[in-house]
């Protein structure tokens, strides 16, 4: 895994510029067909040239280049105590992120441990560090399934659900995978989880630099990195505030399904909240449960988009046309808004104007990025 | 740069008019951002080769470096032509370290040398966070020790190779060595890898006259090296094979009036570095050393090299021998060889060095005893040797090996360096260290071979380490010039009988006391006199040590008088201990043994007699009360009869009040100093404990190893109210570690 590249990589994750910008440069790159290498080698005209990097794109760069064999030390360092360096363009990076983050994407990610859990199906168990004793047996009655089902725990490293969830992922045979919100050097769980670690049960991500403290909004920065890794996303609590209510309702945002435990009704959490914000809830074992709640406004609107999606295949129509052929009592402003937010649909103008499916070379076909 | 412009730096920079061809091609293509491995022959001038251009290059120059002397060495001469260098190793003061790493980050170096294990080292990875230069230049100098076939390994030499692996590929790399067979060619920029080429050059060194003698003892080499070295004019270094020996040697030349000091890696730094100034000015006539001065040392008129013991492989011999003569006149290179062979045809001095080939790697079952305790817990050095009970040496071989088959990784866990293991690693593999174990014997016996060779020695090592061009050179003992030989002599043999009835090792024990870490430390390793550091330079021995008051900065008087010489004061007065012999010197370990361990009866009476002579030759200014000895675990009534004896000779009561408090193990079933520790730790007690206070102690034992019995029985005396302790024993053993 050691190569020169590695330090390149870790110099490109020191960057100034924005991972959207960042994946924009990387896919570039790919159809330049040009390597992290050419990126801090090649003078500054061929760069922009061929990777249309502007004026701040090149000093950014150049600001870290300065520095780039003293980063070598640090490479070596890092790889020397067992921390890997995985960049998006890695065998061994999440596939996942990449469908469900797209631009969004860490193009850089530490690891240490068992990358083959990567390839393990996984649920995320996520809720706030103080739970209930109702909230602590639901989690390690999923991370308990999941270890019998040979399904990862994927979870945050933090105190609370995140550690109640993989330490009983562990302990069961099961398997775990942490996602830091501090530097891969940081974590201070290294001790406690050891002998996961040398039986192979255990991989530590973080997308921070390496001697990065854990901070609050590196917490939030990561929380889509956790919803990500999962096939299924499961919350046992959620607080009125914090974490945990910001990566839901992100999370609902961007149309992922989420599971949340129904809560007693004498509980005093935003669980319920949730449920009415479009979360699916299910009981102490995981199971969504049928209730009878209204449809929440983020249910219609993520049918009402796949539909718009589905009917546009290979069409190309306006806002009335497809109020009409979907029979909906909407304002064409309304859906058009909902449109927009849509990263599947663009607008291709005229009058009035019409709509049709992205054409999207981005989506994962051979050797390239998303 | 052209060559011109060049030459005008160089005389601005280092003081020569012009580089020699072949330095002119090494440096225009590092110059040009190449990477190259230069094999050029010692004294050479490769050290300019990657110097010359750090100077002209913007950044930092990282110079990797094996031997700590050898870094001084180097520093030394640039600092004093003006070039900003400096070197960071374990030898310096923590604050030095800093300072130079500070000097570093603030861009003002040009050049640092480091040892391979500070890669990883906490303030070294912060200084490079921090700095804002780039490193611009990366050096290997030794790089033979990169390559398991090149010479002693180094471990910590891989981290390089890792660092190589990730270097961005436009920095310029150098390699030097002068020795580099083929093989370890082709090993060295097979590791390396990438765009590194060659520049060989000729490795003959003409004003070399080489010499071997053949012997039929020790005794001989001794008698022999008096004869030899008070024949050549202009002073030389004696190789010898262990740590022991340079004590013994050096000891010896004096005693028969032979200026002459013994240096390796165990003494301390300030003595080291006193040594290595002592060597350039010529303060003794003799250094006797082991190879930790055996590379890239450079003083031009060194006369004579004579080796007591032959080295592990022709390569080692050829760098040991390249620090004489660099200033081209001619040199006298001697090789001892002690050919007498037992019943196992086994010659003498192939013993020492086949069995440390057979014995460099631990037994697969103490390699799986490391894994099986890191699969538990990530450990660090001292935790393995408690919980294997594995000596040092091999716990560090272990380690390095693990590491280097993937089956552990170090970490950094809080500073310490622990070991974990890798998840799904392999089984440890035998098979490099068979391979290995078979390729250095065959190393070994080529050496050999040179010995017995009867033509050219010089084309002999020419041909060996790959010159491709071999003149016929005639300048040894197979061509032009006579075999040199002991001639008996009556006066040389009656003093080296004396001289080892008078050779008495001490082996250190004695507190010390630091202050300002490190800045002061106050010892007294007999208690008669002490002597104060100031920042490793001793201000000298003195009675009274408040005497010292009067030589240290005003600032600092009262701290030093109230805390340093106070808390020093009040430490349990425990001397160094003074063995009569080595474990190892025939006449005394053979008799020890035959009492302790062949039902030989009491120690025979020379003994007595000889560690009354180590006391009168050490201890008489102590003013002892009384005797006390250890009491036994096996061997019966030796010591107490032993310390009668004694007694009888010296005129003084022995006591026999210290008894076992708990049954204890043999110490010798423990393999570390740790483990022997806790063996004795609370193991021993007085049957009357007023007898002792306010008495100054003669503490008897017959062996000593670690020295943990010692240290637990003077604790004891100690806090039950003895004044003073001073330890005498009849051997000390010589473990592998101290080698
Ligand atoms: N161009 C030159 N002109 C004059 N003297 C030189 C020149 N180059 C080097 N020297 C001198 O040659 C001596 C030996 O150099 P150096 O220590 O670099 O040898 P080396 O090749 O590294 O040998 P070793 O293999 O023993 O380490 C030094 O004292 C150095 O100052
Ligand atoms: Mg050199």
């Amino acid at each position: 895994m050691m190569s020169n590249e590695s330090t390149y990589w870790y110099a490109f994750h020191r960057v100034k510029i924005g991972n959207k910008r960042k994946n924009e440069i990387i896919e570039k790159m790919l159809t330049e067909k040009l390597n992290v290498i050419d990126l801090f080698e090649l003078n500054r005209n061929i760069l922009s040239e061929r990777l249309s990097l502007d004026e701040n794109d090149l000093n950014c760069l150049e600001l870290v280049k300065q520095n780039l064999s003293n980063i070598s030390f640090l490479t070596e360092d890092l790889e020397n105590q067992g921390f890997q360096i995985i960049s998006i363009l890695n065998i061994n990076y999440p596939e996942k992120y990449k469908i469900k983050l797209k631009y969004n994407s860490p193009p850089v990610l530490f690891m240490k441990g068992n990358l083959e859990l990567l390839k393990l199906g996984s649920i995320s168990i996520v809720g706030s560090r103080k739970a209930s004793s109702l909230s602590i047996e639901f989690s390690q009655n999923l991370a308990k399934t999941a270890a019998k089902t040979n399904r990862t725990v994927v979870s945050g490293g933090a105190s609370g659900i995140d550690t109640y969830a993989s330490e009983t992922a562990v302990l069961n045979g099961g398997t775990t995978i942490i996602i830091l919100a501090e530097g891969i050097k940081k974590f201070k769980g290294y001790r406690n989880y050891y002998k996961s670690m040398t039986q192979g049960n255990l991989l530590v991500i973080s997308c921070f630099d390496p001697d990065d403290n854990w901070h609050t909004f590196k917490a939030q920065e990561r929380n889509p990195l956790i919803y990500a890794l999962g096939d299924k996303v499961f919350i046992a609590e959620s607080g009125e505030k914090g974490g945990t209510i910001n990566g839901a309702l992100h999370a609902l945002k961007e149309h992922w399904e989420v599971f949340i435990r129904f809560p007693d009704e004498s509980e005093m959490n935003a669980n319920s909240l949730l449920i009415r914000k479009g979360c699916i809830p299910v009981d102490n074992r995981g199971k969504p449960i049928e209730i009878n709640l209204p449809k929440s406004e983020l249910e219609l609107e993520i049918e009402v988009i796949g539909s718009v999606e589905s009917l546009l295949n290979g069409k190309q129509m306006s806002i009335k046309e497809i109020i009409k052929a979907l029979n909906l009592d909407w304002k064409g402003t309304k859906l058009s808004g909902l449109i927009k937010r849509s990263d599947k649909i663009i607008s291709i103008g005229g009058n009035p104007i019409k709509y049709e499916l992205k054409n999207n070379n981005l989506i994962n076909k051979q050797g390239e990025l998303f | 740069m052209d060559r011109k412009l060049a030459e005008y730096n160089l005389k601005k920079a280092f003081g020569f008019d012009q580089f020699y061809d072949e330095q002119w091609e090494a440096i225009s293509r590092v110059l040009n951002g190449e990477r190259i491995l230069m094999i050029q022959k010692t004294g050479f001038g490769k050290s300019l080769c990657f110097q010359f251009p750090a100077t002209q290059m913007q950044g930092l120059t990282i110079i990797f470096s094996p031997l700590i002397a050898l870094m001084r060495d180097q520093v030394k001469s640039l600092k004093s032509k003006g070039i900003k260098a400096a070197a960071i190793n374990s030898e310096e003061l923590p604050e030095d370290n800093y300072q130079n790493l500070e000097e570093a980050v603030r861009g003002n170096l040009s050049m640092l040398y480091i040892a391979p294990e500070r890669l990883g080292d906490n303030q070294f990875m912060e200084t490079i966070k921090k700095m804002n230069t780039n490193v611009s230049l990366v050096v290997i100098d030794e790089a033979h020790c990169i390559s398991v076939w090149g010479h002693d390994f180094r471990p910590d030499y891989r981290r390089i190779l890792n660092l190589i692996k990730v270097l961005p590929v436009t920095i310029p790399i150098i390699a030097t060595t002068a020795t580099a067979t083929k093989r370890t060619e082709g090993d060295i920029l097979k590791q390396i890898g990438g765009r590194m080429t060659v520049v060989r050059g000729n490795l003959l060194r003409e004003n070399f006259q080489l010499y071997v003698t053949t012997v039929k003892s020790e005794d001989e080499k001794m008698k022999f090296i008096a004869q030899q070295v008070s024949r050549i004019d202009g002073t030389g270094i004696i190789y010898t094979g262990t740590r022991v020996n340079t004590e013994i040697y050096s000891k010896w030349l004096n005693y028969i009036g032979i200026s002459s000091i013994g240096y390796n890696a165990g003494l301390d730094t300030e003595k080291r570095i006193e040594i290595e100034q002592g060597l350039i000015t010529n303060r003794w006539k003799v250094i006797v050393s082991t190879n930790a001065l055996g590379m890239g040392i450079d003083k031009p008129d060194l006369r004579f090299v004579i080796h007591t013991q032959i080295p592990q492989s022709i390569i080692h011999y050829y760098q040991e021998i390249g620090r004489v003569g660099r200033d081209g006149k001619k040199s006298e290179i001697i090789l001892l060889y002690d050919n007498f062979t037992d019943e196992n045809t086994i010659e003498e001095d192939l013993k020492l060095p086949l069995s440390f080939i057979e014995n460099a790697r631990p037994s697969i079952s103490q390699y799986n005893k490391v894994i099986n305790a890191i699969k538990e817990d990530p450990l660090s050095e001292s935790e393995i040797m408690r919980k294997t009970n594995l000596r040092q040496q091999q716990v560090r071989v272990i380690k390095s090996d693990l590491i280097d088959q993937k089956i552990a990784t170090e970490i950094n866990d809080n500073k310490t360096k622990k070991l974990e293991f890798r998840f799904g690693a392999p089984d440890i593999d035998r098979k490099p260290f068979d391979d290995l174990k078979s390729h250095k014997k065959e190393e070994l016996f080529l050496l050999r071979d040179y010995i017995n060779s009867k033509s050219s020695r010089m084309n002999y090592l020419c041909t060996y380490l790959g010159d491709v061009q071999v003149e016929n050179i005639r300048n040894c003992d197979n061509t032009n010039l006579s075999k040199l030989k002991y001639f008996e002599s009556v006066n040389i043999e009656s003093q080296l009988i004396e001289f080892w009835d008078n050779f008495f090792p001490i082996i250190s024990m004695a507190p010390e006391t630091s202050l300002d870490k490190g800045k002061y430390v106050l010892s007294s390793p007999f208690w008669t006199k002490y002597e104060l550091k100031i920042n490793n330079l001793s201000l000298g021995k003195l009675h009274d040590p408040k005497m010292f008051l009067a030589l240290i900065p005003a600032e600092d008087k009262e701290q030093v008088e109230s805390r340093l010489i106070k808390k020093h004061l009040e430490k349990a007065k425990i001397t160094d201990v003074v063995a009569t012999s080595y474990y190892s010197y025939p006449k005394v370990g053979n008799a020890i043994r035959k009492s302790k361990y062949q039902n030989g009866g009491d120690f025979p009476i020379f003994l007595v007699e000889r560690m009354k002579r180590a006391y009168c030759l050490n201890l008489l200014d102590l003013k002892i009360d009384l005797i006390l000895f250890i009491p036994p675990t096996e061997s019966g009534q030796l010591v107490e009869n032993l310390s009668k004896k004694l007694g009888n000779l010296l005129n003084l009561p022995v006591l026999n009040i210290i008894k076992k408090a708990k049954n204890t193990q043999p110490q010798k079933l423990f393999e570390n100093k740790y483990l022997k520790a806790d063996n004795v730790n609370g193991a021993f007690a007085l049957f009357d404990s007023n007898l002792i206070v306010g008495k100054r102690i003669l503490l008897i034992d017959d062996v000593i190893d670690s020295g943990a019995t010692i240290k637990e029985v003077s604790k004891l005396l100690n806090i039950n109210g003895a004044e003073l302790i001073a330890p005498m024993v009849l051997a000390k053993t010589v473990g592998g570690d101290q080698l």
